[in-house]
């Protein structure tokens, strides 16, 4: 007997059976004991306000912006001086499409992310709930820009913030499997682990910047 | 680490007299809570929340086998693959295995307390250079020493000892000045930096299984579990298998409990959701996943009356709110999982024979109980392990005959009247008022002066005499 | 209640083996405050103790039998009372000792649910709050936590008090943490429960209290015993002594004039 059946025949023996109950039956007795909505906080702000109000809670910035024309200078702006240190991008059409004229067109080579100073990302969705961006990977979302960048500018829609967690799942399993990784961020890096003290850019950026695009 | 938890009392004493430990605890207890509370205010529905997340649990629990090959049949469609361990050796040899396969040199590691639990930092350094990214970890990894607290693994730590600690392995100096947190934290950043790019395998704990989807679920603040799962080859992950939860819907209700129980946050600064390995059109990524699913013992609480533990979700709260845990720190409790949640995991996982004060050194004050995201009920769990330890003869023979004996009395109202009479007849000559030091009152002189009974006789005895003159009260 | 239309409700007292060992004038305001709340009160012959020490020791077959005197000794009476949550939270655990469906679970449980911690019965069943005793000082409460989170008291003893004008309530730090007495804990693990009762001391400390409250014995000895060894001048009483215009006398662990 191996350890995959060793451990499945002692946990069947301690619930009292030999064989699984069906899924259908699991979620019968789920949606007995639970009801559809969960407990989840309400707000009375809009929901880009509260989003943007947790986003700044959780010691993010962020900017509107009216086009996506505008992206570069906006980024150009809020980078200032640090503008020129390597910038990088995903490359995801949004980004790739732009005019980048008032900075060096940000690289997307991944072999030289661990250099780039700032990455440019574009979020899937963002969490009014939480202030939080959410960054599937897949061909025009690598996962290294999220974590190994100073900087991270995502660049988000407004129309794609949602209220809650949930309904992100429900976005993303409509169109199949979930991607290799989701990445719900809320904020810089940060780490409490030297005498309890908050402290900014532990692993991942130091500054997490969000442009908010009209659609 | 090693299993000592036979000198609990001794290494009680010590934490209470080592002045650096008890800052550490002090400046750390009253963060915890503090945040905590902060944080459900945003959510005036909690106690709900707790509700549900107890029924989720105990749900899947249930239905435990069901969602085990849900998760197994997702797990392996999305690229990954899926490797029981019956016990810690079996949980090691598997890690190993997954290693020497992949040609391993460098492993990077998030933290992961099933990892802890399995003594498999000891089996890879053996072999590899291993390292652990969650900065907390890191500095206890720097100092040989265990986590004490399982979400803030170096809490004891002051920034004297990490100062030192980081002269010496960064810089090979000692005695410098003392720095400042930025700067600590900036130079693990650097040095980590490295590692995380030079590793080829990324080891990572799970916060969730979601059988439904195949997922694993990731929470950090630092961002470390997601360069040591993204950028390596070969990601592991290890978890025990009461980890599992339906689907995504009731992993983002646990989600809400577990940050805003664990740092008192509404989210985690990184909560990641990983399913399967690097995907055809990807252009980063693990090109393999592996997951380590451990029993040691958990299916025997399955089937016995300490199922509801199965509930944890390994956040924290119980030792945060635990006088006991605050008062003498988490190494004290001798295993990987201090506090309450120690008191009852170490028993289960390491048998009460050898961790049997841990259910004793609880005042059975019931708060964590109360803070509990699931709802465990910690103090009756812990008291029944007393149950079990009496029953077993575990409970010393001078503890229970003690019992034994007091309970004789007790049963014999008249005899018991005459006894506590003379006793406290005695007593009240003994001095006025307090005393400081009195016959087999020992333990209790210790640290107290001893409140004296008046001189008036039992409060049964005086009343008898008013009833026979007949007084009123 | 039992039996709302009872005019007066014949209590039985359940004394405590602190309180009759150690400080019997608890037992004696218990007695006089609610006689005067309009209480027919009896201290029914045969009590001990409630069984927590051998409960919480794992000796259930011990407790077991006592908790089989004790439901005896309190058949009859409309309510069982007692000046501890603790024990009171015990007596409550009673059924969990017998077998569903036999008949000690059933009187077991009948006695749990006619059993109160003394300040709970004044307030919630009885809705009375005692008159004015003229007690006057600045006053802390130590909530116990078997009375606090088994039995949720912790506004009932500050309301009643709130009775005495001139007495001003100040709430400690850390009031819900645990002051390290735990029974049998506090002689078993002195060390620990000595760090645990020195921070409830200097929470204390900063409140600039006269005089330390609270509802059970075991947690105020502990404390007072304490604070005596710190040297801290703060008296120590049981709430039902001031409730009962009975705090004249010496506090806990203070000499007898």
């Amino acid at each position: 007997m191996d350890d995959r059946d060793r451990v499945l025949t002692r946990i069947r023996g301690s619930l009292g059976r030999t064989e699984a109950p069906s899924r259908e039956a699991a979620r019968a007795d789920l949606s007995a004991r639970i009801d559809d909505t969960p407990p989840r906080p309400q707000w009375e702000a809009t929901r880009v306000e509260r989003f943007t109000e947790r986003l700044e809670a959780a010691a993010g910035s962020w900017a509107g912006v009216a086009d996506r024309e505008a992206v570069p200078s906006m980024i150009a702006a809020w980078l200032g001086e640090a503008g020129e240190q390597p910038l990088g991008m995903a490359p995801h059409p949004l980004l790739t499409g732009l005019d980048w004229s008032p900075l060096t067109t940000p690289q997307t080579d991944l072999d030289n992310a661990r250099h780039w100073h700032t990455a440019i990302t574009v979020g899937y969705a963002g969490i009014a709930e939480t202030g939080s961006i959410v960054l599937p990977s897949g061909p025009s979302r690598p996962t290294t820009p999220n974590f190994l960048p100073d900087r991270h500018i995502v660049v988000l829609s407004i129309g794609d913030i949602v209220d809650y967690m949930e309904s992100v799942w429900d976005r993303l399993l409509a169109d199949g499997p979930l991607p290799r990784t989701v990445n719900v961020i809320t904020g810089p890096s940060r780490t409490a682990d030297v005498e309890q003290t908050l402290q900014l850019g532990a692993h991942g950026p130091r500054q997490l910047h969000v442009l908010l695009l009209q659609d | 680490m090693a299993v000592s938890e036979a000198d609990f009392r001794a290494r009680a004493r010590k934490a209470l007299d080592d002045d650096n430990l008890q800052a550490a605890l002090a400046q750390a207890k009253g963060g915890f809570v503090d945040k905590r509370a902060d944080a459900i205010l945003d959510l005036p529905a909690f106690e709900q929340l707790r509700e549900r997340g107890r029924q989720i649990k105990d749900h899947t629990l249930e239905y435990l086998d069901t969602y085990l090959d849900e998760f197994e049949q997702n797990l392996n469609s999305a690229g990954g693959q899926l490797h029981y361990a019956a016990d810690a050796e079996s949980a090691r040899e598997a890690v190993l295995r997954i290693c020497r396969e992949a040609h391993a040199r460098q492993i990077i590691k998030a933290k992961t307390m099933a990892g802890e639990e399995v003594g498999l930092n000891e089996a890879l350094e053996a072999e590899f250079e291993t390292v652990e990214s969650d900065l907390g970890e890191y500095i206890i990894q720097l100092a040989k020493e265990p986590p004490s607290h399982i979400i803030a693994p170096a809490v004891h730590k002051t920034r004297g000892e990490i100062t030192e600690l980081f002269d010496t392995h960064h810089h090979g100096r000692s005695g410098g000045p003392l720095r400042e947190t930025p700067d600590l934290v900036n130079e693990a950043r650097g040095v980590l930096r490295e590692k995380f790019l030079g590793a080829d395998i990324g080891i990572s704990g799970a916060n969730f299984l979601v059988a439904d989807t195949g997922t694993i679920t990731l929470v950090t603040n630092e961002g470390n579990a997601d360069l040591s799962t993204s950028l390596p080859r070969v990601h592991i992950a290890i978890a025990g298998v009461e980890k599992l939860v339906p689907s995504m819907q009731e992993a983002s209700s646990m989600l809400r409990l577990l940050a805003r129980s664990a740092t008192g946050q509404q989210i985690t600064a990184y909560t990641t959701f990983i399913t399967g390995a690097r995907r055809e059109d990807e252009l980063d990524g693990p090109e393999e996943l592996h997951v380590v699913l451990i029993d040691n013992g958990r299916s025997r609480m399955l089937g016995n009356d300490y199922r509801e533990m199965l509930r944890c979700i390994r956040c924290g709260a119980c030792m945060n709110h635990c006088p006991v845990y605050s008062a003498i720190g988490g190494h004290a409790y001798g295993w990987v999982y201090p506090g309450p949640m120690g008191a009852v995991l170490t028993p289960m996982f390491r048998g009460l024979d050898k961790s049997s004060d841990l259910p004793q050194a609880c005042t059975l004050n019931g708060r964590c109980q109360t803070v509990c995201p699931v709802k465990i009920r910690l103090p009756h769990l812990i008291r029944q392990l007393r149950d079990d330890a009496f029953e077993q003869q575990i409970t010393p023979a001078t503890t229970r005959w003690g019992i034994r004996g007091w309970a004789w009395l007790a049963r014999r109202p008249r005899l018991y009247t005459a006894v506590t009479g003379l006793a406290q007849r005695l007593m009240s000559r003994l001095g006025r008022g307090s005393v400081r030091r009195a016959p087999l009152a020992g333990a209790w002189t210790a640290g107290r002066d001893l409140p004296l009974p008046g001189r008036g006789g039992t409060f049964q005895q005086q009343w008898q005499a008013r009833q026979r003159s007949g007084q009123d009260g | 209640m039992t039996d709302a239309a009872s005019p007066t409700p014949r209590v039985g007292l359940f004394v405590t083996c602190l309180v009759d060992f150690f400080r019997p004038r608890v037992g004696f305001a218990s007695v006089r405050l609610l006689e005067s709340a309009g209480c027919d009160v009896e201290v029914p012959a045969g009590q001990t103790c409630c069984g927590q020490p051998a409960y919480n020791t794992g000796d259930l077959s011990d407790t077991r039998d006592i908790a089989r005197r004790v439901i005896e000794a309190f058949a009859g009476y409309d309510y069982l009372v007692a000046p501890s949550g603790s024990c009171v939270g015990q007596i409550r655990q009673y059924p969990t000792l017998f077998d569903e469906g036999s008949e000690w679970r059933r009187r077991a449980d009948e006695l749990a649910g006619r059993s109160y911690e003394i300040m709970a019965f004044i307030n919630d069943v009885l809705g009375i709050t005692p008159p004015e005793q003229g007690f006057t000082g600045r006053v802390t409460y130590h909530d116990s936590c078997s009375g606090l989170r088994q039995l949720g008291i912790r506004e009932q003893p500050r309301r009643l008090l709130g009775g005495n004008a001139g007495l001003e309530m100040v709430e400690m730090d850390e009031r819900d943490t645990c002051c390290g007495f735990g029974g049998t804990f506090c002689v078993k693990y002195p060390d620990i429960s000595t760090r645990m009762v020195d921070q409830k001391a200097e929470s204390i400390e900063r409140t600039g209290a006269e005089t330390l409250l609270g509802g059970d014995l075991g947690c105020l000895m502990n404390i007072a015993g304490r604070m005596h060894r710190r040297g801290q001048p703060v008296k120590v009483r049981h709430a039902v002594e001031v409730l009962a215009g009975m705090a004249d006398e010496p506090a806990i662990g203070e000499e007898e004039q």
